[in-house]
């Protein structure tokens, strides 16, 4: 290129005079290339360069700087003789950056010849080869002119321009590939690859690779660290970027690579250099470094310094900060706010004022203790630098007060953001008192960045070297982990270049943070994020996996309570909890109603679940028992909790409260008892009952000959666990029964006076009755059979006489016999008066009491009382008819009176008198004193306070 | 020289390069061409690097930096893109990594 600059060099002398011809006839020949516009941008590239050279060209082309100022003198040298003037050379000068496209052109131009042409090409400059190549192109056109010239066909050139210049073409692209091929060929390798290279090379290179294979190699610079001034490492860096600027043209430029300054490496800047004396060299004359302490950093070490070395804990408002200086120094802020650029902090501070007055104040060497602003001293202190701006805010000595806090701006490089630690007293004061600290930015500030690994833990190292590698924690010491790889390696990973590793679908637990042990399943992973489903929420929440640790078992582990339990929330309220949200429960109460309660309300757990308790059937009950509401809804649901005479239920598929409600327990009816439950009875249970004298025995029954009459006969079980329960008899041994039941299918031998046998009309007789119909026997002869262990009382109540009349048929005798479900009650139905939730009344409506007494002495009151139906029953009036009634109940009518008003005297202290006792109680304990038990034995006189056998 | 004057830099959040406001209000980021200082550019940075030959220099390299001018760069820019920007970003070819600290893969 040299060449041919020095080829066309002299011809472009020796025509110089003929400059403007040759002008013109460059413009027609070049048709492509615009003359006006050429010139246009001339002049204002031109003006560009002397001006301020923008920094962009500067960078591209410094590296070009050397040979181009070694060409340039060169030329002056060569050209020493042309006619060239002052203010060309300064233009050269300026012109220095430019490539090697424009260099032969500058000499051109040195040459003093048609600086016009040279000029509007220069702007190729930024065309890639294409623009090279029309240019030499028009160099050779050039030379062509002029060879043209040196012919004397200026002339035709000029006129059949098109003509020439389409065949001129042709031999100029010979030429050119001729020129091209003579160049050295080292010299074109090298100016490809700075053209293409850089480019190419670098934005595939660096964007896509990973971090890991950017590791630096021997080949790459050294580094060394130097010792300077503490404070000063940015002004260092600034200098030396300033010093290289200024020496970037010279002889002697800096050779450095690059220097650096981390905000955490105090003391120390590093400077990327191949050389250590190209270091001191660009060091030199920079204040506040100390060269003599020079560290080469070894290459492992390299990435290191790069490495972000601390995570500074992003403030957001609410966040705890310190004051760095000045007269809040070291005290407590509250971060308010945020200012948008991200440097200050709108603080809240307790302010220190001082209220002495200001005119005579002289600084105080001691400040001000820090109280909350006081208005109206400050008032008095000076009124005219006191305003009200709000009905909290107010304005004094230009610092603005917000609810008795100083509200300041306050530059975040001021403030103290990490390591805060703010004591719980110190927070207090800046929470309300009335309001729970907010705990969740105190753990903000206070907050251990590193995450903590446990023996076990499935991590992954994530920056470093071993970035991607997974593996297993094996041991734990402080903050290096030592974690065995998939390939079996054993590491040594610092605790903060590894996280853990979770996978979709994993049970997680939070264990720290706002969201601590909430539970969940993880549905989705971003780096360190990880978004789990929360089992007590419902929703999505994203935590940081270091927050995370792997759940052991399926359980939401929440808190003291959990879903479901039966809590205590004041002394005589309990409640089943059917959604948990982490402090907060929503609760059923006893009583239906829903409420909301936090941990702190709830007293207790009961974690009774034995609880036992009768449904409306008198069956018995029990957690987990499927029941059925009778009335109301008619819901069912499986019982969670018996609490004396409620019972929680839950049924899935109800939508109100989660499926929990309560009912009572006297309104359910069982559906599904658990399991088949073999439970107590309870009538064994009650002690009054027990005490009492028992049926007369079985084995006093004349035995049946032959065959049992009662096998095949449906039954229904009246006493015992299996109370309830219809059967049909299988077979019989003398007192027992084996029934197989209808529910269940099960065979289990029962007292065959426990039983009730259907007969042919559907009525339900006992035993003894059901053989004495079988064989045709009256029952009123059994008081014969029965002998005298039947009590005189209710011989006489079963005389033929008295009772085949109206009673036998109603049944007067079973009534007594046969208890709770005589069938004198279970006419309608099974004693549903007894069963209908209000015992007390309808015992006494439905059953004797009314009966006896009607007959006697005390129509007044059984008139104006419950019972007419019963009296004016079928029944009744033949018994009462009976001639014995009168003399029955002639042994007490003025009991009668005295009974009267209260049932209870009714009791044994009446019959006592009546010396009937004994015979009294004989026969009937079982039939009355099942249905009854608490209220009628235990309290003397005051029947009417029943109390369900329920515990 | 107010180019490297310190007072009123900010750092380019995408290539993180340090110049004045005014600068990139005026001529934009000489790498990447962005010129919405605010959303483009944090006034919070730390490590200052003075890149001369960002091509040879592995600490460019690292910082992904190489193929940009010298310049004093800063090696963690605070505050990130929106996502919106990024895909925008993408489509004129500009693979954007947050030079705010969180590490590279």
């Amino acid at each position: 290129m040299d060449g041919n600059v020095g080829n066309a060099t002299p011809s472009e002398e020796k025509y110089s005079s003929g400059e403007n011809v040759e002008e013109e006839i460059n413009k027609k020949s070049s048709p492509d290339v615009p003359a006006e516009n050429g010139t246009a941008h001339h002049s204002s590239g031109n003006s560009e360069e002397q001006g301020d050279v923008s920094d962009d060209q500067e960078h591209k082309e410094d590296v070009d700087e050397e040979p181009n100022v070694e060409r340039k003198e060169q030329n002056v040298a060569v050209n020493d003789e042309a006619e060239e003037d002052e203010a060309e050379e300064e233009e050269d000068d300026d012109d220095e950056l430019e490539d090697e496209e424009e260099e032969e052109e500058e000499e051109e131009e040195a040459a003093g010849g048609r600086r016009k042409r040279a000029r509007h090409e220069r702007r190729n400059q930024f065309l890639d080869i294409e623009a090279e190549v029309d240019e030499d192109e028009e160099e050779l056109d050039d030379e062509e002119d002029e060879i043209g010239r040196e012919d004397g066909f200026i002339e035709e050139e000029v006129g059949g321009a098109d003509y020439v210049a389409d065949d001129r073409r042709h031999r100029e692209l010979d030429r050119q590939r001729q020129e091209l091929q003579s160049v050295d060929a080292e010299r074109l390798a090298e100016e490809y690859r700075e053209k293409y290279g850089r480019s190419q090379t670098l934005i595939s290179d660096t964007s896509n690779v990973p971090q890991r294979l950017l590791l630096p190699s021997v080949n790459d610079p050294n580094v060394w660290a130097i010792r300077c001034k503490a404070g000063k490492e940015k002004d260092v860096v600034f200098t030396i970027m300033r010093k290289a600027m200024d020496l970037q043209y010279t002889s002697m430029p800096l050779e450095i690579i690059s220097a650096f300054q981390r905000d955490s490496l105090v003391g120390y800047v590093y400077v990327e250099a191949r050389k250590q004396s190209h270091v001191l060299a660009a060091l030199n004359g920079i204040l506040n470094v100390y060269t003599n302490n020079m560290i080469l950093v070894p290459i492992k070490e390299m990435p290191d310094l790069l490495k972000v070395q601390k995570q500074t804990v992003e403030l957001l408002p609410g966040a705890y900060v310190r004051i760095k200086r000045g007269k809040y120094a070291g005290d407590l802020a509250q971060v308010d706010n945020l200012s948008e650029n991200g440097l200050t902090a709108r603080v809240r501070i307790i302010p220190r004022v001082d209220y002495s007055n200001s005119l005579k104040r002289s600084k105080s060497i001691t400040r001000p203790q820090a109280r909350l602003f006081n208005e109206s001293e400050a008032y008095k202190s000076n009124p005219t630098k006191f305003y009200r701006r709000g009905p909290r805010t107010f304005v004094f000595n230009n610092e603005e007060f917000e609810d008795g806090f100083l509200v300041k701006d306050i530059r975040i490089s001021s403030l103290v953001t990490e390591g805060v630690n703010p004591t719980l007293d110190e927070v207090s004061k800046f929470s309300p008192s009335n309001e729970d600290l907010d705990l969740s930015s105190l753990a903000l500030s206070v907050k251990n960045d590193h995450a903590e690994f446990k023996v076990g833990d499935i991590v992954e190292v994530f920056v470093g070297e071993q970035a991607g590698v997974g593996g297993v924690v094996e041991t734990v010491h402080g903050t290096v982990v030592t974690i065995v790889s998939n390939d079996g390696l054993r590491l040594d990973v610092p605790s903060r270049g590894l996280r853990k590793r979770f996978r979709h679908g994993d049970y997680v637990k939070v264990i720290a943070g706002k969201y601590k042990d909430d539970t969940g399943m993880v549905v989705r992973i971003s780096k360190d994020e990880v978004t789990f489903l929360s089992d007590t929420m419902m929703t999505e929440l994203t935590v940081f996996s270091r927050d995370l640790g792997e759940a052991g078992s399926a359980q939401a582990i929440n808190s003291a309570y959990d879903l479901h339990d039966l809590v205590q929330l004041d002394v005589n309220t309990v409640g089943c909890v059917f959604s948990v949200e982490r402090d907060t429960y929503r609760v059923v109460d006893q009583h239906g109603g829903v409420r909301t309660a936090k941990a702190s309300q709830i007293t207790m757990r009961h974690s009774n679940r034995r609880g036992v308790a009768t449904d409306r059937n008198g069956t018995e009950i029990r957690v987990g028992d499927k029941v059925k509401e009778v009335g109301g809804e008619n819901k069912e649901g499986t019982i969670l909790h018996i609490y004396r005479a409620f019972v929680f239920l839950h049924n899935r598929e109800l939508m109100e409260n989660n499926g929990v409600f309560v009912a009572r327990s006297r309104n359910v009816a069982t559906v599904a008892a658990k399991g088949a439950r073999i439970s107590t009875d309870l009538t064994k249970m009650n002690p009054a009952v027990n005490s009492g004298p028992s049926l007369p025995p079985v084995a006093n029954i004349k035995r049946t000959i032959g065959r049992d009459k009662a096998i095949g006969a449906t039954v229904r079980i009246r006493k015992g666990p299996m109370k309830g329960l219809l059967g049909v008899i299988k077979d019989t041994t003398d007192a027992n029964a084996r029934v197989e039941l209808h529910t269940g299918n099960k065979i289990v031998p029962v007292p065959k006076e426990n039983l009730l046998y259907t007969t042919k009309t559907g009525d339900l007789i006992t035993y003894t009755e059901f053989i004495e119909r079988s064989r045709g026997i009256r029952p009123g002869s059994i008081g014969n059979v029965d002998g005298p262990s039947v009590p005189s009382w209710a011989q006489g109540a079963r005389t033929p006489a008295y009772g085949t009349q109206g009673w036998q048929s109603g049944g007067k005798t079973p009534a007594w016999n046969s208890g709770a479900k005589t069938p004198a009650w279970n006419a309608g139905g099974r004693t549903p008066a007894w069963n209908s939730g209000n015992k007390t009344p309808a015992w006494n409506a439905g059953s004797k009491t009314p009966a006896w007494n009607s007959g006697s002495k005390t129509p007044a009151w059984n008139a104006g009382s419950k019972t007419p139906a019963w009296n004016s029953g079928a029944k009744t009036p033949a018994w009462n008819v009976g001639g014995k009634t009168p003399s029955w109940n002639a042994s007490g009518p003025t009991n009668a009176t005295a009974q009267a008003p209260m049932y209870g005297g009714f009791s044994e202290t009446t019959w006592d008198t009546d010396d009937n006792n004994g015979s009294w109680a004989a026969p009937t304990p079982g039939g009355w004193a099942a249905p009854t038990p608490g209220g009628w034995n235990e309290d003397e006189g005051n029947s009417p306070n029943y109390v369900p056998p329920s515990p | 020289m107010d180019k490297l004057s310190r007072s009123r830099s900010r750092a380019c959040l995408i290539c993180g390069v340090v110049l004045p406001h005014t600068v990139f209000a005026n001529k934009g980021c000489p790498n990447d061409g962005v010129d919405d200082v605010e959303t483009f550019t944090s006034p919070v940075f730390e490590g200052i690097m003075a890149m001369m030959v960002p091509t040879e220099s592995w600490v460019a390299r690292w910082q992904r930096i190489d193929n940009f001018t010298p310049g004093i760069y800063a090696t963690r820019v605070q505050g990130v893109l929106s996502d919106d920007i990024v895909e925008s970003l993408r489509r004129r070819g500009i693979n954007y990594r947050p030079r705010n600290g969180t590490p590279w893969d």
